[in-house]
């Protein structure tokens, strides 16, 4: 028996909570609307201020502008309906060169107190809704501040100044010039003829045909324009960009965000802390500053400038000229019309298809070139270098690592430390300086000056050689082996400390005074010296 | 005591456990959690008359568990007292996360470069004017949808942002 | 008439204190004990490991010390360091380890350390604590890696401060001796 009436009493208590609370849990809410038409002059403006609401504004073609105000409110007791009703202004009245659309509700306090600090909302003011409808004549200027509402503008033809919090702004099919400053609501923007500047905190951006100058500053939300007929000017704190069919030049500073770009007319700037770069089809140059991540430009029409920290730089189809500063990441160009000079500390270059003049100045990994069309001068340090099918000549000083070069066909000019050389194919003049490792000559068309230190040479395949080339070979320490070919009748004059003497052509021998040699007598002239053996051959 | 085995015993790296430990251990409480309800289970078996009580009790909270679970419809342009609750349940459990979460957020922008750092805790600054600028007006408007809506944006903007930072690799660890 | 809500207003919810996290496991809530282990896990695993050097003895350490913990925790009176109270079941943990394995210390080969990124000064200072006779490893681990104060680590070990003091001692004499080698 006691447990029946103690299960009754906490059954009765918890039917009494929800019955209590069901009787106001429940909104009927009230809807009321306002309205009113007025006579406007073309070229006015229409002002909206503090609304809280939603707005929607839309053009036709009259002289009068009509609005509609819409408050929804929940229910209240009948004498708090009334108070705050009548406390309730719509007007539509005079202001500067327009009209202005007030509003009001009255000014509504949040709860606090006991009931408050407990949890419960005894005394808190009523929930409402406002919407505000305005049609107008298509050529009128708006000025709108709003929070907690969304704002939809279509038609306008004049200036829109909006400045909207916490709500989405939509503009469609307006025309005029545009301020828009929007904090936390997407911002989406569509078929607008004049010129956008647009100020946004946390908002989602989205542009689409806009055929006039575009000016950005935002903060850290995405930000993706289409088809932007005017130059494009982009400041934004860490937003990721992705643009497409941007006519004018376009700007960006970022910081952070990844920008992916495509198909822009004109030049693009780029300054960023450290995006991620994705670049497509630029027309004119492109000029980016950039660091840490991986920058990708593929197609440009005009120069291309990066000035970039540890990127991994991956440029290809470029019409004009590049530069490149960079560091420890690799820097990989491709198909390049203009010159090239890259200045890049410990990163790996890789050069292809180059139409004009290559300068790298780089240290510590290798550079790797192939096809190209001008001259090629390489500053290393401790890089291995491959040089493949070069048609101007080449210049390159090293240090330590092997440079090899197949198919120059102008002159090669090497100054090594300690580095293996292996020429194959050098059609020019070839003048090399060298310590301690060895020189290999495969195939030389010109004039070969070497001077070594405890280097071997090895020279083979020498071919289209006349009286007015020379071959002047000078090491120490370490062996010379030189074939020549057989139709040629060489003038040769040798000399070594220690070394035996082999020579399939005749040779003089200057022991003491090499100045002794005969620079005027026809055929070429062949000069060797080395404190170690020397081998001539003859090549049938 | 300035001994250099002190300052290098001091240098000594900090040794963190396995991320699979915890599952283990909450394994474990949990089969102790249900343990202890078993036995609990089983006093009430000893003293039938609460019984009743309790079975009162699990009817009300299923009630009120159905009541609050029940969607909340945020395109609607009032919310009910009901939706309210649900609302404010959520953004209590985003709260709760939050506060977790900061902590540790904390610790990761004393570590990151001072550009990153500056640009994080001006976003946290603007969503946090955003959050008190949100709660002001459900204050005076307090079932508005659409104040409660981007008062949720951002919180969960907060939340992300905060997890962003925590899983923020720490360049030039390596 | 008036609204009523029955919720708490956001102004007033505030991250957990420590007290009010001890609350909550007080009250079972498994994910109050996940806030302790977040916030303390790496501390007693580091005391664990450097005590006992095997990651599966420090890891069943780990779980017992929550086991226990969960198991106790409700006769937690707020009267000492959560930390200390922490430790002090962690530390006991060890011992019924040790006891039961029969072992005190696999210390050098086996060593597993967390961080791989240590000086390899470090390391043998690692190597020379794992060394140390279990008490002295204690004293000094407790005080000269974690930063306890010697009156803590007296209530933690349950001996003398001039015990404690006297540990720390004999302990940096013997490491000297052992990083000189």
């Amino acid at each position: 028996m006691k447990n029946i009436i103690i299960s009754t009493i906490i059954f009765l208590s918890a039917a009494m909570l929800f019955a209590r609370g069901n009787g106001k849990f429940k909104i009927d809410p009230e809807i009321i609307v306002y309205s009113d038409v007025v006579e406007v002059e073309d070229g006015g403006t229409i002002y909206l201020f503090d609304s809280e609401a939603d707005v929607f504004i839309s053009t036709k073609a009259t002289n009068k502008m009509s609005v509609k105000a819409t408050l929804e409110i929940e229910e209240l007791p009948k004498e708090e309906r009334l108070k705050f009703l009548k406390e309730t202004t719509f007007e539509i009245v005079p202001f500067k060169k327009g009209k202005k659309i007030i509003f009001k509700t009255p000014e509504q306090k949040g709860s606090s107190g006991f009931f408050s600090i407990l949890g419960l909302k005894l005394n808190s003011p009523p929930s409402l809704y406002k919407s505000v409808h305005i049609l107008l004549p298509e050529k009128q200027s708006i000025k709108i501040e709003n929070k907690y509402g969304d704002v939809v503008v279509k038609g306008v033809n004049g200036k829109i100044e909006i400045d909207n919090s916490s709500g989405k702004l939509t503009l469609k099919r307006n025309s005029g010039t545009a301020l828009l400053y929007n904090r936390y609501g997407d911002t989406e923007i569509k078929n607008f003829k004049g010129n956008l500047d647009l100020k946004s905190t946390s908002s989602n951006l989205d542009l689409t045909n806009i055929t006039g100058s575009v000016k950005i500053e935002a903060s850290y939300r995405p930000i993706r324009l289409d088809s932007i007929y005017g130059t494009v000017e982009i400041n934004t704190t860490s937003s990721a960009v992705s643009g497409k069919n941007i006519s004018g030049d376009f700007t960006i500073e970022n910081a952070y965000r990844q920008i992916e770009l495509e198909d822009i007319g004109g030049s693009l700037k780029i300054k960023s802390t450290s995006s991620e770069l994705k670049i497509r089809n630029v027309e004119k140059d492109v000029d980016i500053i950039c660091n840490y991540q991986p920058a990708r430009i593929d197609s440009v029409g005009g120069n291309l400038e990066i000035s970039g920290s540890s990127n991994e730089i991956y440029a290809r189809r470029i019409g004009g000229a590049v530069r490149v500063r960079n560091a420890y990441k690799p820097v990989i160009l491709s198909d390049i019309s203009g010159t090239i000079f890259i200045d890049s500390q410990s990163s790996e270059i890789e050069v292809t298809n180059s139409k004009q003049d290559v300068e790298i100045v780089s240290s510590y990994k290798p550079i790797w070139l192939k096809n190209v069309a001008g001259n090629v001068q390489i500053d290393g340090n401790s890089s291995k270098i491959l040089m493949e099918n070069i048609d101007g000549s080449v210049m390159v000083n090293n240090s330590y690592k092997e440079i090899t070069g197949i198919n120059i066909s102008g002159a090669a000019t090497i100054n090594g430390t300690s580095c293996a050389v292996l020429l194959t194919n050098t059609m020019g003049d070839i003048n090399i300086r060298n310590e301690y490792k060895s020189i290999i000559l495969k195939g030389t068309g010109g004039s070969i000056k070497v001077r070594g230190n405890s280097s071997s040479i090895e020279i083979s395949g020498v071919q289209n050689i006349s009286g007015l080339e020379k071959i002047d070979l000078y090491t120490t320490y370490k062996p010379v082996s030189l074939q020549l070919p057989g139709n040629i009748n060489p003038k040769i004059a040798v000399k070594t400390k220690y070394g035996k003497i082999k020579s399939a052509f005749p040779v003089y021998y200057l022991d003491e005074d090499i100045a002794g040699f005969d620079d005027n007598k026809d055929g070429v002239k062949v000069n060797i010296e080395t404190t170690n053996d020397i081998s001539i051959t003859k090549k049938n | 005591m300035n001994d250099p085995i002190f300052d290098k015993a001091k240098q000594l790296q900090p040794i963190v456990p396995d991320d699979a430990l915890w599952s283990k251990i909450e394994d474990d409480l949990i089969r102790e959690s249900q343990q202890k309800r078993k036995n609990i289970f089983q006093m009430a078996l000893a003293h039938k008359s609460w019984l009743s009580v309790a079975a009162v009790l699990i009817i009300s909270f299923s009630y009120l568990a159905i009541y609050f679970n029940s969607a909340v419809n945020l395109d609607a342009k009032l919310l009910s007292t009901r939706a309210i609750l649900k609302v404010e349940l959520t953004e209590k459990n985003y709260m709760e996360a939050i506060a977790l979460l900061e902590k540790r957020a904390e610790n990761q922008l004393g570590q990151i470069d001072n550009e990153l750092m500056f640009l994080y805790r001006d976003k946290l600054a603007m969503i946090d004017t955003q959050i008190n600028q949100c709660r002001e007006a459900i204050s005076k408007n307090p079932g508005n949808a659409h104040i409660r809506k981007y008062m949720l944006a951002a919180l969960q903007d907060k939340k992300h942002t905060l997890t962003e930072i925590i899983n923020l690799e720490i360049r030039g660890d390596s | 008439m008036a609204r009523v809500a029955i919720t708490q207003r956001q102004e007033n919810i505030k991250p957990y204190s420590e007290q009010e996290l001890i609350l909550q496991c007080q009250a079972g809530k498994v994910a109050a004990f996940k806030e302790v282990y977040n916030l303390h896990s790496t501390l007693l695993y580091s005391i664990a490991i450097r005590l006992l050097g095997k990651k599966e003895d420090a890891e069943d350490a780990l779980q017992n010390t929550f086991s226990k913990l969960f198991k106790n925790i409700g006769q937690f009176r707020f009267q000492s360091k959560f930390s200390s109270y922490l430790v002090r079941i962690l530390i006991n943990g060890c011992y019924d380890i040790i006891e039961k394995r029969k072992y005190d210390f696999e210390p050098l080969e086996n060593f597993e350390l967390g961080q791989a990124n240590q000086t390899d000064l470090k390391l043998s200072l690692e190597k020379a604590i794992a060394c140390l006779p279990l008490k002295m490893r204690e004293c000094f681990i407790l005080f000269a890696v974690e930063g306890f104060k010697q009156s803590e680590i007296a209530e933690v070990l349950e001996i003398s401060e001039g015990t404690v003091k006297a540990h720390i001692f004999q302990a940096r004499l013997k490491l000297r001796e052992f990083l000189q080698e």
